[in-house]
């Protein structure tokens, strides 16, 4: 039985086809992504390694997917229209509880209800089911799902099961609520939650139809999987529900799959893109995960999910040249001169004509304006001219402000630049061959004289920026600096320099040095290239192991179907007793109440596994009593992972 | 006529002392001469609270002693507060009371009184205080400290609930919380999730500047 993992980048889905029963790579290969429709871009990449190996069809038992999709789709605030019932708490609550530059709430509309519960899961306010069955009737036409959130619904959630029944009742529009998704505080962040996944379900569920038809007419009868962004499978119901938890699925896979290849359970591991380096550590065989939640364009969420960091660093970075003279690279990703003089043959007369590697193409972006006025017949003009110059597109609309304008298309996807990149360099070395070799060579070559340095100087300088970058931010990583610093803030920081001098060997006349003590595993197409300089920055080993190109796709195969239940016991006084959350389950003594916790969240965990796909499933019990001197025992919290292997079906099964 | 020295110092003494009616005289005599009302203050009564404080933490003065002192820094405060012209301290506010189930406040008026000699507006709720009205009196004045105390094992768990309740609300970045009384600890401050513990009120002083100075 064989399965297929298959991961969708920034530029590249990559698939790999393994033997499920030994987990050796039996093929693998490379497409394009394809921005518009993730779903072509997937297909291309499942024909291709179907094509390149003898496995049949009916022997692929397993197809799972690592997808940027919902990443996506929240950055560009696409998605369905939501309506959003909070629960005891009010709109004006919800903008105290926002933090400072947050963005709005993305709902149709907003209504509030009496309702709630306090941190006792006792009821502050009984539901008014007249108000909300006259709030849904209203809206329910309107809108393409709801989603409901209630105060303390993780403590008890009745709130939100009542009124997500009450809303069942008058319309089939899926309804989410914040309990289900999230078993932490935080109403803010449970809200938002709900409101996104309610927003994205649409999409998620368009791709996973387009591809599971794809998996049929190609007589492919597997489970199709979808990683979460904590490295963990569900099966593509669940995703359907839960689209939300897709979100960090690329890095999550990334992250799995150095592990795997590395077969060690220290390191951190480096997937180099072109577009991004991710960077996250492995402790004792688990990525770290950001218990908190993750955020997502603005966003605080409560999905659970890799702390990975991402850097604007990758093949495709830009390499420009800034006003003062100074080489630069990234964070700005632009299309390589090499894939660009494919798509437009005159290119290369164009570099040559006007000296300049920089152009832009309305083609190549991501989508165009619609609102008409100055942006359109900017468009327009690059269209007409593209690959176009800046002083062309100036010469075409005098009195325009060109820079400033096309700046802001570039930003918002509706322009794409084409510069020399990293990539380019490679093609010049001679380490890549996909595109135009000429191009980069052409390229490398203006820029050179432009800085006054010989081509293998120019190569020398990118390729210190590049690898003095990613191992200064791996090692700001490993400090508190890692959450202050902003990418690409303006302002230097003197303990971001500090570190920059240590990693480079001396702070003044001091002779300082630093070694990083687990290994670096680097995956990803340039991660040869780029991770033993690394390495060696940071006095550790690297590892770049075998299918190292292709290991995001298969970190999304090698996952484990995981779903998590997270519970409170706590003492109450007069009359003493035990309560379990959530829920209010009262017990007279402690080890009742702890032994209920335990099998409740035992069968929550199994009853989820199992709907994600699990089968074999194991429990584990982690339980935290709080005792404190002079007080005695406070409360204890309880979660419980269920873990089972994906469920497997093929045709030659049936 | 007193010099400023002289009248620093009477300040001071009257505090310490704890007679309000000399304090309030003191007072008095500083603004006929002239002096700043904010000094005569903190360099007037707040040194002599100072000097209480250093002396009720080695134990050589006792908590009936404070409250007259109190009372004296209060006397004087009356007549020194309306010609306070500009708060030097960076401006910082704190809601303060007795958790829920408890009546026990005696400690919990010498923190607020030692807060407010050091220019802190202090919003006190008093004693068997619930947990939403610590909540919703920190959004109403958008204070930046909840300073709560117990002092019976049996009401300690509301100190989690109020954290919790600030957790659940989106409210745990903007006010950082306190706690204090006699069962509770370092250890427990840091589980129930708080941002500092004080042993006394002296301590809660220097904790609630440290909380300040890191916010």
């Amino acid at each position: 039985m064989f399965g297929i993992g298959i991961s969708s980048g920034g530029s590249f889905t990559d698939a790999v086809i393994m033997d499920l029963k030994n987990w050796h790579v039996v093929s693998k290969a490379k497409s394009p992504t394809t921005y518009n429709d993730f779903s072509l871009g997937i297909i291309n990449s499942l024909d291709k390694v179907l094509s390149s190996s003898n496995v049949r069809p009916e022997e692929i038992g397993l197809v799972s997917l690592a997808t940027t999709l919902a990443t996506n789709a929240i950055i560009e605030n696409k998605g369905g229209k939501v309506s959003l019932i909070l629960l005891g708490f009010q709109q004006s609550d919800m903008l105290i509880s926002k933090p400072e530059n947050a963005r709005d709430l993305p709902v149709h509309n907003i209504m509030s209800f009496n309702g709630g519960h306090g941190p006792d899961g006792i009821e502050i306010c009984p539901l008014d089911l007249d108000a909300i069955e006259d709030g849904v009737k209203r809206s329910k036409d309107a809108v393409d799902s709801f989603a409901v959130s209630g105060l303390f619904s993780v403590r008890n959630p009745i709130h939100e099961m009542t009124v997500k029944r009450i809303i069942s009742r008058h319309t089939n529009k899926p309804v989410v609520c914040g309990f289900e998704l999230a078993g932490k505080l935080g109403i803010y962040e449970r809200t938002v939650t709900a409101v996104l996944n309610a927003r994205i379900m649409p999409i998620v569920e368009r791709l996973i139809m387009s591809v599971k038809a794809a998996m049929s007419q190609r007589n492919i009868c597997a489970p199709l999987m979808l990683v979460r962004g904590d490295g963990a499978l569900m099966n593509d119901a669940v995703a359907m529900e839960r689209a939300i938890e897709t979100i960090q699925s690329g890095p999550a896979a990334s992250v799995i799959g150095g592990k795997f290849l590395s077969s060690k359970e220290d390191v951190v591991v480096m997937d180099i893109g072109s577009t991004t380096t991710i960077i996250c550590s492995v402790k004792a065989g688990a990525p770290k995960i950001d218990e908190s939640g993750a955020t997502i364009a603005g966003w605080k969420t409560r999905v659970r999910a890799v702390d990975a960091d991402a850097l604007g660093n990758g093949g495709d970075s830009w390499i420009s040249v800034d006003s003062m003279g100074i080489l630069k690279v990234g964070p700005r990703r632009v299309i390589p001169l090499a894939f660009a003089s494919k798509d437009f043959p005159s290119l290369k007369g164009k570099m040559q004509q006007f000296e300049t590697v920089d152009f832009f193409s309305a083609s190549k972006a991501m989508r165009r304006p619609d609102a008409g006025g100055l942006s359109q017949k900017l468009f327009d003009a690059v269209l007409n001219l593209e690959p176009a110059t800046i002083i062309e597109i100036k010469k075409e609309l005098k009195s325009t402000p060109v820079d400033l304008l096309i700046g802001m298309l570039e930003d918002s996807g509706y322009m794409a630049r084409i510069g020399l990149t990293p990539t380019d360099l490679m093609h010049v070395k001679g380490l890549f061959t996909l595109g135009d070799v000429e191009a980069s060579m052409l390229g490398t070559g203006i820029l050179a004289k432009r800085l006054n340095i010989t081509q293998d100087q120019l190569y020398e300088k990118v390729w210190d920026l590049m690898v003095q970058k990613n191992a200064l931010r791996l090692a700001e990583l490993q400090t508190p600096l890692g959450n202050m610093i902003m990418e690409n803030s303006e302002k230097p920081n003197p303990a971001v320099e500090i570190l920059d001098s240590i990693i480079r060997g001396s702070l003044g006349d001091i002779s300082v040095s630093c070694s990083l003590n687990v290994p670096i595993v680097g995956i990803g197409a340039p991660a040869q290239f780029f991770i033993p300089q690394i390495a060696e920055r940071l006095k550790t080993e690297s590892i770049i192991p075998q299918h190292y190109e292709v290991g995001a796709a298969i970190g999304s195969l090698v996952g484990n179907v995981v779903s998590t239940f997270d519970l409170l016991v706590r003492k109450e006084v007069m009359p003493e007793c035990y309560v379990v959350f959530p829920g209010r389950h009262v017990f007279s003594d402690l080890e009742s109440a702890a032994e209920f916790a335990i099998k409740m969240g035992k069968e929550e965990a199994y009853k989820q596994a199992e709907k994600t796909g699990a089968i074999d499933i194991e429990f584990k019990v982690k339980r935290e009593d709080k005792v404190f001197s002079k007080i005695g025992f406070m409360w204890s919290d309880i979660r419980v992972t269920a873990t089972g292997r994906p469920a497997l079906e093929s045709k030659e099964l049936k | 006529m007193s010099t400023r020295e002289d009248i620093l110092a009477g300040l001071a003494k009257a505090v310490i002392d704890g007679d309000p009616d000399v304090s309030k005289v003191w007072a008095q005599k500083a603004l006929n001469a002239q002096m700043d009302a904010y000094e005569a203050l903190t360099k007037g009564c707040q040194e002599g609270m100072k000097v209480v404080g250093d002396r009720y933490t080695a134990g050589t003065m006792f908590i009936p002693e404070i409250l007259l002192s109190a009372e004296a820094l209060y006397s004087a405060m009356d007549v020194l507060r309306p010609y306070i012209k500009v708060q030097s301290t960076v401006p910082a506010s704190v809601v303060i009371g007795v958790i829920e189930g408890d009546v026990h406040d005696i400690g919990k008026n010498i923190v607020k009184m030692m807060l407010e000699a050091s220019s802190v507006k202090v919003y006190d709720l008093g004693r068997d205080v619930p947990i939403e009205a610590f909540v919703t009196k920190a959004k109403e004045t958008n204070a930046n400290v909840i300073a709560m105390s117990s002092l019976m094992t049996t009401t300690m768990f509301k100190m989690k609930d109020v954290v919790d309740m600030l957790v659940e609300q989106g409210l745990r970045q903007k006010v950082k919380v306190m706690v204090g009384g006699a069962p509770t600890s370092q250890a427990f401050a840091q589980n129930v999730g708080a941002d500092a513990y004080a042993v006394d009120a002296t301590e809660a002083v220097k904790a609630f500047e440290k909380l300040m100075k890191g916010a």
